[in-house]
């Protein structure tokens, strides 16, 4: 227990201040393996999301780089540093838990300055940098109040700030959106944003909300049953899915299960179930044929009626409009395929027009996609 | 270098330790008394052999069956109408709000609060100014006079226990839905109806908890017993201080060891029957949470209301 | 919406319901206590009971004589200087504590000083000043011990069961804890009595070692034991439930911000399970101030705590207004102790 500074372990390199990496990284919990062989390194001042389902093992991978769970293998290194051994309180790590945790016996200034004061700073330095949080995350006229006077998006902000108020290297956030309602959570996507600009500190990212993680990460690890299925940016999660996992994951996806005809230069020819054969599908790494799943975002079917002539860069075949569904802001179109199969598509709204033109459920259609706009899975 | 795992588990190890030493605290005694109560030697704490001859003994004690007779008796009379007044009292401060029920809590609290030793003497003034008043009334003179005894300990007891039966009785009405009644209702049924065949049934345990533990209360209970009983209605737990004080004798072990064995029967057939409420409580549907990863232990966030109770 | 007539019927109902029970109880209960406070100023009536004669003797003697001659202005002095001495030490601890945690709050323990300081001046003064004084100090004081060494035995073995993660090995724990709870005060009191007296188990144990008989019995030690024993499983609930019922994640809160493990648990768990931590205390507080049994059957029966000296009044010294003028401060004492330590807010909570 010499110093309240992070870390132990060897020199530490500036450059890898704020750096997390997990070399093959497991948890086990009786006889579930929580988290299973993970490797993970994120960047200094990086964004980055654990995006997952329930019970994919994306908390516990967040306990283990804030020190609450100790890996059965592998090792935490945080800022360059070997941490997996060192306690939750001797890491410069700091965590904005899902519920909060505030201390509801001390007001918001005490819970702010909790981390300062067990670290005995002194007084004015501690009353300064409070109000600098608090003043970050907009909430010095509350610094009086008790937690239990406070709306959930306050208590949120004020977990946030007696977080941050400690200069962690990495903040580590876990589903800290969950509990406010979508206005709230929008805005703090927003503010968090901000904050993340601001304080130069890495940020990881815990939730089951794809569209958090899409709107504000730079980069996400997509993580199920333990594993991480695909680390990128929020646009490779989101036009490359490398599993069938992710791609149904993030956001609405068209599944169509197909045979792999051939493969040249990175495009492939597929046979759908009813018979058609359409080319220039994306397909990464090389392919030798059988079942595959073919990708496709609902943005990217095109429909259109069965006389219109056929746009460019587009492979179409046919089948029955059975559903319009009005969205609000899009409109919802479900076709049915000779095969029994089903393609989404969804446009958005303009003022004044339709996006599907005249067409009326039980017409008889023509339906696809640009092409590169499929890619092709595992099935 | 495993320095969170080495530190855990020696605060584990110091946790179950020092809990071990609390059990060995709370069962040694006992143990050792009910293992003495074998033991063939009449004075003395070395172990000379085993015998049954104690208990032997006590079933030719005419004073200590009387004396069991006697807590039995007042035992039942006052766990039955306390069962009753208990469960009234219980339905009025939950299921309704009127002026003065902050006050009414508060005194259904106080034989939990008041010192037992306060209540035994008060009544005891109470109930000597009380029958001589009546004495007088009824013209009865020292011969025939109305005197301490079995009516005024059953009195008592029907005090204490319908508090005690109250308060219980509401714990389980808390974990009850008032949609259900208000369901009842709703289908037509009248007051009295929705109480007999929805809302009795449901709090049946915590009422059948509550009367056996005021069962359990009634028969333990020594220091108010022994101000109001009078020479003519010794209980047990009287008889046994009488006969403790005088000397310490392997009857009266014998005797400890049968009223521990009651008692912890009756407690444990009471938690039985209120474990039916904690059942039920978890079978109604919890909320979905977010996210509740799997190395989360799944505690119950109400535990079963703990009956509390006022020692001597 | 709601009738006059459908109210009446609703009030109707709740009387009928509340009556029965609640009138017995406040007879048994508030009735005899006004008796009792009325009886103080009455005349004793030799062999028990009173003689309707107003008398402020009773009092006199509790608040101004009290058979204890040697109570001179010195002795006052003397008491009055250890309680002081006791402040200052109260406060160099309270000072060290706060340096080792880190944290400025000099009022917080100049506060707790001055309290334990007060306290301890206070007993002096009463042991001094007369019999009765003297007992109710040694009673409280007494009580006050029993209380923090079941709390320092109750909160490992709350955070123990708590900790269990199958609920089967919780319950058993807990029901555990509940028998001796539930289970007759006399037998366990006669049951460490036993175990304690002279001729005891014990005492052979420590015979056939090679020792001398140790008198355990009649002594301040086996009072002790007696009121802990009787009252731990009165902490030991009320902390599970509140231990239980705690935000575990606050902890991990705490330890996150970079709180050692002793601040995690001075200015983040403590305060977590106040609420248990008070009810705790008070019904242990309440159950050994009260304590009839243990003195009776551990301490010699001796005038050596509160509810003996009433006793005899009752019993074998047949002083009924002298009894009743105990039993109003008493309650009186019982009373503000409660009111003092639960306070408003808690106590809905309680029980």
């Amino acid at each position: 227990m010499s110093s309240p500074t992070a870390g132990g372990g060897p020199v530490r390199d500036p450059a890898q201040r704020g750096a997390v990496s997990l070399r093959g990284v497991t948890k086990r919990f009786g006889d579930t393996t929580a988290v299973d062989q993970v490797d993970l390194d994120v960047r200094p001042r990086e964004f980055i999301s654990l995006l997952g389902p329930s019970g994919c093992g994306k908390t516990t991978t967040l306990r283990m780089v804030s020190g609450f769970e100790r890996p059965d293998e592998g090792r935490v290194i945080i800022s360059g540093a070997d941490t997996t051994d060192v306690p939750p309180h001797r890491r410069r790590v700091n965590t904005v838990f899902q519920s909060y945790a505030l201390f509801e016996h001390m007001r918001v200034a005490e819970n702010v300055a909790f981390g300062l004061k067990v670290k005995r700073q002194d007084r004015e330095t501690i009353s300064t940098k409070v109000a600098q949080a608090l003043d970050l995350v907009r909430l010095g006229e509350l610094a009086e109040r008790y937690p239990a006077q406070l709306s959930g998006g306050q208590r949120q902000r004020v977990a946030l700030a007696r977080a941050v108020v400690n200069q962690p290297e990495v903040l580590l956030l876990d589903e800290p959106l969950s509990a406010l309602d979508l206005k709230l959570r929008q805005a703090m996507r927003h503010e968090l944003g901000r904050l993340h600009t601001e304080l130069g500190m890495t940020f990881i990212f815990v939730t089951h909300d794809q569209q958090e993680a899409i709107t504000m990460s730079d980069r996400i690890a997509v993580m199920d049953q333990g594993r991480i299925h695909q680390l990128g940016t929020p646009t490779e999660i989101y036009e490359r899915p490398a599993s069938r996992f992710v791609a149904d994951f993030i956001g609405e996806t068209n599944l169509l299960d197909v045979t792999l005809v051939g493969t040249e230069e990175g495009a492939a020819t597929v046979r759908t179930p009813s018979g058609e054969v359409i080319g220039r599908v994306q397909v990464e790494g090389a392919r030798t044929g059988g079942e595959c799943v073919l990708a496709v975002r609902p943005q990217r079917v095109v429909v259109v009626a069965e006389v219109a002539p056929e746009p460019q860069d587009c492979t179409l075949f046919g089948g029955v409009l059975v559903d319009l569904l009005f969205l609000g802001d899009a409109t919802r179109a479900t076709v049915r395929l000779p095969d029994g199969s089903e393609l989404v598509a969804v446009r958005h709204n303009e003022a004044g027009t339709h996006p599907f033109g005249m067409l009326r459920p039980g017409d008889r259609v023509k339906v696809g996609w640009l092409h590169e706009a499929a890619c092709l899975l595992d099935r | 270098m495993r320095t969170i795992a080495r530190s855990q588990r020696r605060a584990a190890v110091a946790l179950g330790g020092s809990s071990a030493l609390v059990y060995a605290f709370f069962y040694l005694p006992v143990i050792v008394l009910i293992v003495f109560s074998f033991n063939k030697a009449r004075t003395g704490g070395a172990w000379t052999g085993f015998t049954t001859n104690w208990y032997s003994l006590l079933a030719q004690n005419d004073q200590i069956k009387t004396a069991t007779v006697n807590s039995v008796v007042v035992a039942i009379i006052a766990t039955s109408v306390a069962t009753v007044l208990g469960t009234m009292i219980s339905l009025a401060l939950d299921r309704h709000t009127f002026r003065g029920r902050k006050a009414a809590q508060q005194v259904v609290y106080l034989p939990v609060i008041a010192p037992e030793i306060v209540t035994g003497v008060s009544l005891l003034a109470f109930f000597s100014l009380a029958l001589g008043r009546l004495n007088d009334i009824l013209g009865r003179g020292a011969e025939d006079a109305i005197r301490l005894g079995r009516p005024t300990v059953i009195l008592t007891h029907i005090a204490f226990c319908t508090a005690f039966v109250a308060l219980v009785v509401r714990a389980s009405l808390r974990t009850l839905d008032p949609a259900i009644e208000e369901a009842a209702a709703d289908l037509g049924a009248g007051a009295w109806t929705t109480f007999r065949r929805v809302t009795l049934p449901s709090i049946m345990p915590g009422v059948l908890g509550g009367a056996l533990l005021s069962f359990t209360l009634s028969l333990d209970n020594f220091v108010i017993t022994f101000y109001v009983a009078g020479p003519g209605a010794t209980t047990l737990p009287i008889e046994v201080y009488g006969q403790l004080r005088r000397a310490i004798s392997p009857e009266v072990n014998a005797v400890s060891t049968l009223i521990f064995a009651a008692s912890s029967l009756l407690l444990l057939s009471a938690l039985g029957v209120q474990a039916g409420v904690a059942r039920r409580r978890l079978q109604q549907v919890r909320p979905a949470k977010q996210g509740p990863e799997p190395n989360q232990p799944i505690t119950d966030p109400n535990p079963t209301p703990i009956p509390q109770r006022r020692g001597q | 919406m709601q009738t006059a007539a459908s109210q009446r019927a609703r009030r109707r109902r709740v009387a009928a319901l509340l009556s029965p029970g609640l009138g017995w109880i406040t007879v048994a209960y508030v009735v005899p206590s006004v008796l009792v406070f009325i009886y103080s100023f009455l005349t004793p009536k030799l062999g028990g009971g009173v003689i309707w004669e107003f008398s402020t003797e009773t009092w006199q003697e509790i608040v101004a004589r009290g058979r204890r001659s040697e109570a001179g202005w010195g002795t006052v002095g003397a008491a009055a200087l250890r309680g002081m001495l006791a402040a200052a030490a109260a406060g160099a601890a309270g000072a060290a504590i706060a340096r080792y945690l880190g944290r400025g709050g000099a009022r917080g323990v100049l506060r707790a000083a001055g309290a334990v300081g007060a306290l301890v001046g206070l007993h002096h003064l009463a042991i001094a000043y007369n019999n009765y004084s003297a007992v109710f100090a040694r009673s409280v004081v007494w009580s006050l011990w029993a209380t923090l060494i079941c709390a320092a035995l109750a909160l490992p073995l709350a955070v123990f069961i708590s900790s269990r993660r199958s609920p089967l090995a919780r319950n058993a724990l807990l029901v555990a804890v509940m028998i001796p709870f539930w289970t007759s005060m006399l037998v366990r009191t006669y049951a460490i009595r036993f175990i304690l007296a002279n001729t005891g188990p014990l005492n052979s144990i420590i015979e056939g070692l090679g020792f001398d008989r140790i008198a355990f019995l009649n002594t301040r030690f086996s009072v002790m034991l007696g009121l802990v024993y009787t009252a731990l499983p009165f902490m030991i609930l009320p902390l599970y439930a509140a231990v239980e019922r705690s935000d575990g994640v606050q902890l991990e809160a705490a330890r996150d911000l970079g709180a050692r493990p002793p601040q995690v648990f001075l200015e983040v768990f403590v305060p977590l399970i106040r609420p248990g931590l008070i009810v705790g205390s008070v019904m242990v507080f309440v159950i050994s101030v009260s304590q009839f049994l243990v003195p009776a059957l551990l301490g010699g029966g001796k005038t050596n705590m509160i509810a003996t000296l009433l006793g005899l009044q009752f019993g074998t010294a047949f002083n009924w207004p002298l009894g009743a003028a105990i039993a109003t401060l008493f309650s009186l004492i019982t009373l503000l102790s409660l009111y003092a330590l639960i306070g408003r807010k808690d106590e809905v909570e309680l029980l």
